[in-house]
């Protein structure tokens, strides 16, 4: 029993990683479609069922290993363990990259052979590494799957490379995202100086002995690398740039899973964080501002993708909130609800979007006749994520709105709860734009057709199908994770509904009944129209530190390179040189002058060496020299006498 | 036949100058012959590294396959070659970057037969510092390692063009900025000056230490008084330090790479600027220990200073191959900051970064020359959109450029997480965090790079093509160690961790 | 008569040439200048050894005077050169050394 659960393990997180190696280094397989597609499917096939099997058995095993070998202090040792947290995410992991990886089949339809070759190649490298990080046993090797993650984000966001926005967002991405790991590389560092280990079990033996300060400070700067990768205010901005990637790229990586990375990282280093108080206020904190924030820029997106992506901002930050209110368990459900329902809606936005090319929300229109399978698929996304019943976004939001609401913070519950308001505001401005607006932008042509093939629709509607009844399963979630479901019943109980309904019945009548303008509205309120536009002007302050903090050092240092230290060199170089010209003059070439030269060093010797019997006391020489030199003169003159 | 009784070192070393002799005495229209020959010697020394690197008992450590043969006896100067983890190391990447560089610089344009003579020649001082134990014979090594690259330059470089602006515009015209000559020439003053500090740093050995032997063991048994050692110390420092690129020495060294022909540049980022490295460690703070000690702040404060200093300095660049060249700045200050903690994570880390970094400096030179054969431009923003028709050399490229920014899975994330841990256990733990924030700049420089010269739009319509036959080899076959060294950094960490927990026994007091 | 006064004697000689040498212009004076510099070492050395009471010096003096006349021949021949190549007898007219 024990060795199958180390099989299964192996047959969870290897798969992917032996079909980015055949893809990647034999040519032949990548510029083909059938097979390099074909086995990133297969690879992706097995981890799903065998994470299936491990969640059916739940064992617990580990597999470890020595990376670093060190003799002066223990060796940094890595392995892959199984727990029923990793099992979840290992589901959420392989089930949604499968469906993604299937869709993606049609979706890259018109692609090169070559670039389909290189998707699917980058997709499994991302299966790999997010099924291992989930699985890491030390922190270090979270450090390296986290990075090894980003990569594949880089990669898949600027997988259409020929156009400058998506190299712009992939390269943005990775910087953001790489600043908060600055601070999450230098927390780990701190941690491992306090314990001298990375290994996560002996990491919270140790923990405890910590000084508190040391570990608060670890701990922030922990948390700044979770800010980055799941996109928490102020470090956000690079996950709506980010949706210049294919579709099915933000559905996985972008919605789903990299995004949640961020959560996962805390919700795994819980017991530390339970030691110190002050950076989970502080994660509650950004989380809070964040899910509003992103509720907020979402209103007034016009993009389908960006609206999903400022949800996803939005959401997580619902998650943060609730894991800082210490709602481990409720941030973890949250986190498996929206990673079904919301790549669900991306899949379903990126199907119009393939058959439409354009992601204008303004520009679509009257779908709801032509493709009622899509409109459906979305809005059992759209209920999901606005929390109306019985969808399983209802279930998580709730657990998560009453957890704070039970614990007290006040002040958080009811910010969650307009942002749910403005949540379920967004997404139906959407939903009726989208496919009973009158498409008013579209220049005069009528709406094409939407295709869907069943390598589409087959994805999503198993995501859909999970999607409404994961909600029901709270409870076994609960029990699974070892926790217990909360029954909570206040007065209170159903305000997150009723607020949701709210929110829908107000983008009906502002988009579909038509009794409010929307354009009016904004004119009245315009100071805060424009602060939305302009996303509260994070853009611009990231950019004015690119231009003028990293550029500006980088002109500096260059200048101080090139002109002082250098500078000096050169400087040296050039008077050596006119030096050199001016000295040159004193040869003129007459043998006269230098034979002068000559005469006069002679005499010059001569009167040295007469004098320095006299001048050796002011020489530092032996005082006995004098009188040597003496000696010598007076038997000189003795002989003269002869 | 045991492994004692062959002068494999000797083999190593001398395989190179023989095949220099050998190069001398052929005509020079036999192209392919001379190139083959010279590939031949190579290939000898790399089979020989091959071998070392395989036969070091790693349990029994300490130096091994030694030569010794008196020379002159009265100075105490002997013939006296040996290995250990760390030399073993470079030896090999020595020999990587030898034979990758020549199939980088295969098509040589003119007077081929005297490149190949002096690349062999350099090459032959090259190993010799690694493996020679006898300072006398170290001293001849180096600037064997050194001189042949005044030729090397001067003769095959190309001259880039640079445009001072500001000021001092014309100041800086008058020196000839960018040409080849300005580079050679000041890449060699630069490192004969250097060699007057080693030189004297030597004789003050010789004659301080009382022994009057230039054996680098028996030195190692004596302890000089305090104020000796730091003068020595920093005689080394400040000698080896303007061929490690040391700030604020090292602008000789974008100069230099900059203006180099291929397979120099490599020879040169890859693998002589960790002979700098090299030297102050296994000399400077292998010999003065107490002295080490005292002046690790230093050392450590100006690698930080490097790291920083060297990225922006990248960043702020726009000649492909002077962005290249700075980066090799900045990373020769992770190998001084390892070596400056005086621990075994990051002496470990230097000595690993030093051969993770000559691999990836030279598959990025080695890339560079290709960009420029294909599209005969270096400069940054005239490109654009490469990625379309060079794929191959794009997809080497963003391997290398991640290297840099030590992404985890390529060897370079292995030598700056143990600097990382090292500087941190340092009595000097701040120095934590310039240089993790060196790593973020290296992603920002780096990847814009990247991103000017690959992605986005086609910017200029002449075809290109992407490389082809023999001119995957070296990108492959570097790219590939410091993947297998990313994943499997025991591979190398075992035999260098040997010698660093042994050098490491001098500091324990 | 003492050695004094041939040193004497000998010095005011050498003098006497070393100022033709360094202030002559034409290439003749100066070679004379030379002669008589190396006269008066020879004198100076027959002194010594005539104080000393013995031949050697007398015997590097005829020495000398033999080498000096080849010497004397071997300028002449060089001056002759120079003339040819310069187009000059004087020594200031001449600076091809000059740096």
């Amino acid at each position: 029993m024990f060795a199958t659960s180390e099989t299964l393990l192996i047959l969870v997180i290897l798969p992917p990683f032996i079909s980015f190696a055949l893809n990647g280094l034999i040519p032949d397989l990548r510029k083909n479609k059938k097979t390099s597609s074909g086995i990133s499917i297969l690879a992706i096939v097995i981890s799903a069922l065998s994470s299936i099997a491990l969640v059916v058995i739940n064992p617990d095993t580990d597999i470890v290993f020595e990376w670093i070998p060190l003799t002066s202090f223990s060796p940094i040792i890595f392995g892959f363990f199984i727990d029923p947290i990793v099992l979840i995410m290992f589901l959420i992991v392989s089930l949604v990259s499968l469906a993604v990886q299937v869709y993606s089949l049609d979706y890259l339809r018109e692609e090169s052979p070559l670039s389909f070759g290189r998707y699917y190649t980058f997709q499994s490298l991302f299966a790999f590494s997010m099924l291992g990080f989930v699985a890491s046993l030390s922190l270090l090797q979270i450090y390296i799957f986290w990075e090894l993650v980003g990569l594949c984000s880089y990669l898949l966001i600027g997988f259409w490379y020929t156009r400058p926005e998506a190299s712009r967002a992939a390269v943005k991405a990775f910087w953001v995202t790489r600043f908060g790991d600055v601070g999450f590389a230098i927390g780990m560092v701190l941690l491992w100086g306090a314990t001298g280990t990375f290994f996560l079990p002996e990491l919270f033996i140790k923990a405890p002995e910590i000084s508190n300060p040391f570990l608060t400070l670890s701990l922030f700067l922990i948390v700044l690398g979770a800010m980055g990768k799941s996109a928490q205010f102020p470090l956000h901005v690079w996950l709506p740039d980010a949706m210049e990637g294919p579709t099915p790229v933000s559905a996985l990586i972008h919605a789903a899973t990299m995004v949640v990375a961020g959560i996962y990282l805390i919700l795994r280093l819980f017991p530390l964080f339970e030691l110190t108080l002050d950076p989970l206020v502080f994660v509650m904190w950004i989380g809070t501002i964040t899910a509003l924030l992103g509720a907020c820029l979402a209103i007034v997106q016009n993009d389908i993708k960006r609206i999903l992506a400022y949800s996803t901002v939005s959401q997580l930050g619902y998650m943060m909130a609730a894991l800082g209110a210490g709602g481990a368990g409720v941030a973890y459900f949250h986190l498996f609800t929206h990673a079904f329902f919301k790549s669900l809606l991306f899949l379903a936005a990126g199907s119009l979007i393939h058959s439409l090319h354009t992601s204008d929300i303004w520009s679509m229109g009257k779908l709801a006749k032509k493709t009622p399978q899509v409109t459906a698929l979305f809005l059992i996304g759209s209920l999901a994520l606005s929390g109306v019943f019985p969808f399983s976004g209802h279930f998580s939001k709730d657990e998560i709105l009453m957890w704070m609401h039970v614990r007290g913070f006040t002040l958080h519950f009811i910010i969650l709860l307009i942002t749910a308001f403005i949540t379920s505001f967004y997404m139906f401005r959407a939903f009726f734009v989208v496919f009973f607006g009158k498409g008013e932008s579209t220049s005069g042509q009528e709406v094409q057709e939407v295709k869907t093939p069943w390598v589409m629709t087959l994805p999503m509607w198993i995501l859909a199908v999970i999607t409404i009844f994961a909600g029901f399963q709270a409870g076994n979630f609960f029990n699974f994770l070892g926790l217990r479901l909360e029954e909570v019943h206040t007065h209170l109980e159903y305000l997150p509904l009723i607020v949701s309904i709210l929110g829908i019945a107000l983008a009906w009548t502002f988009y579909q009944g038509r009794y409010l303008s929307s354009k009016n509205v904004a004119i009245s309120l315009s100071p805060i129209n424009t602060a939305l536009e302009k996303k509260f002007w994070m853009d611009d302050v990231y950019l004015w530190a690119y231009r003028y903090v990293l550029d500006g050092l980088s002109i500096v240092c260059g200048w101080f390179d090139r002109y002082l230290v250098d500078g000096l060199v050169n400087f040296t170089a050039y008077y050596t040189k006119r030096a050199s010209q001016k000295l040159r003059t004193i040869q003129t070439g007459h043998a006269q002058d230098y034979l002068y030269g000559i005469i006069i060093a002679i005499l010059l010797l001569f009167f040295l060496s007469i004098l320095s019997p006299y001048l050796s006391p002011f020489l530092n020489e032996k005082e006995n020299s004098v009188e040597f030199s003496e000696q010598i003169i007076q038997k000189g003159l003795q002989d003269d006498d002869d | 036949m045991t492994t004692e009784s062959i002068p494999i070192l000797s083999i190593i070393v001398l395989s190179p100058l023989i095949g220099a002799f050998l190069l001398i005495i052929q005509p020079e229209k036999w192209h392919m012959q001379i190139k083959l020959t010279a590939l031949l010697f190579s290939i000898v020394s790399l089979l020989g590294s091959i071998f070392i690197y395989i036969f070091y008992d790693q349990t029994a450590g300490g130096f091994q396959f030694i030569e010794q043969i008196p020379i002159v006896k009265n100075l105490g100067v002997s013939y006296y070659l040996a290995a250990d983890g760390i030399s073993i190391t470079l030896v090999l990447l020595t020999a990587i970057i030898l034979i990758t560089g020549l199939f980088a610089s295969w098509k040589m344009p003119f007077r081929s037969k005297e490149f190949y003579i002096l690349l062999l020649l350099l090459t032959t001082g090259v190993f010799g510092v690694f493996v020679s134990f006898d300072l006398f014979l170290f001293f001849l090594f180096y600037e064997l390692s050194v001189l042949p690259m005044y030729l090397l330059i001067g003769i095959w470089g190309t001259s880039a063009k640079v445009t001072p602006k500001g000021i001092f515009a014309n100041a800086i015209k008058m020196t000839g900025l960018g040409s080849k000559e300005y580079g050679a020439m000041k890449l060699t003053l630069y490192l004969l000056l250097g060699s007057a500090f080693i030189l004297v740093g030597f004789f003050g050995l010789y004659i301080f230490s009382g022994l009057h032997t230039f054996n680098y063991t028996a030195l190692e048994e004596v302890t000089l008084n305090k104020g000796t050692q730091n003068w020595l110390l920093i005689l080394f420092y400040i000698g080896f330090g303007t061929l490690a690129g040391v700030w604020p020495i090292h602008t000789w060294s974008p100069d230099g790479h900059a203006a180099a022909p291929t397979a120099v540049s490599m020879m040169h980022a890859g693998v002589l600027m960790k002979l700098g490295a090299y030297g102050i460690i296994r000399i400077g703070m292998g010999l003065l220990p107490d002295a080490a000690e005292t002046l690790a702040p230093l050392i450590g404060t100006v690698a930080v200073i490097n790291i920083v200093y060297g990225a922006f300095g990248a960043m702020w660049q726009r000649d492909l191959k002077y962005v290249v060249a700075y980066s090799s700045v900045s990373h020769m200050g992770i190998v001084l900051l390892g070596a400056a903690t005086l621990n075994e994570m990051g002496l470990n880390g230097a000595i690993f970064q030093m051969f993770s970094h000559g691999i990836m400096t030279a598959l990025l030179f080695a890339l560079v020359g290709l960009i420029y054969e294909k599209a005969h431009s270096r400069e940054i923003l005239k490109m654009g959109g490469f990625a379309k028709s060079m794929p191959g050399i794009a997809t080497f490229f963003l391997i290398g450029a991640l290297t840099s920014l030590g992404l985890p899975g390529l060897s370079g994330f292995v030598a700056e997480i143990l600097v990382f841990l090292g500087a941190w256990k340092s009595p000097l733990s701040w120095w934590l965090i310039p240089a993790v924030l060196g790593a973020f700049i290296t992603a920002v420089y780096v990847l814009r790079v990247a991103k000017w010269i690959f992605f986005g739009p086609k910017k200029n319509s002449t075809p290109l093509k992407d490389a082809i036959g023999y001119e995957w080899i070296a990108p492959t076959v570097l790219s590939a160690i410091l993947i297998v060294l990313g994943v499997y950094p025991k591979l190398l960490l075992d035999p260098i961790s040997t010698s660093i927990v042994e050098f490491l026994g001098k500091f324990v007091k | 008569m003492s050695l004094y006064h041939i040193l004497f004697l000998s010095f005011l000689v050498f003098s006497i040439g070393l100022f033709g040498v360094l202030s002559r212009r034409h290439v003749v004076g100066i070679l004379i200048g030379i002669e008589l510099m190396f006269n008066a070492a020879n004198l100076a050395i027959v002194g010594i050894a005539w104080s000393m009471g013995v031949l050697t010096g007398q015997i590097i003096a005829l020495f000398g005077i033999a080498i000096t006349a080849a010497e004397v021949a071997v300028g002449l021949a060089l001056f002759l050169l120079v003339e040819r190549l310069t187009n000059t007898v004087y020594a200031d007219k001449i600076d091809t050394m000059r740096g």
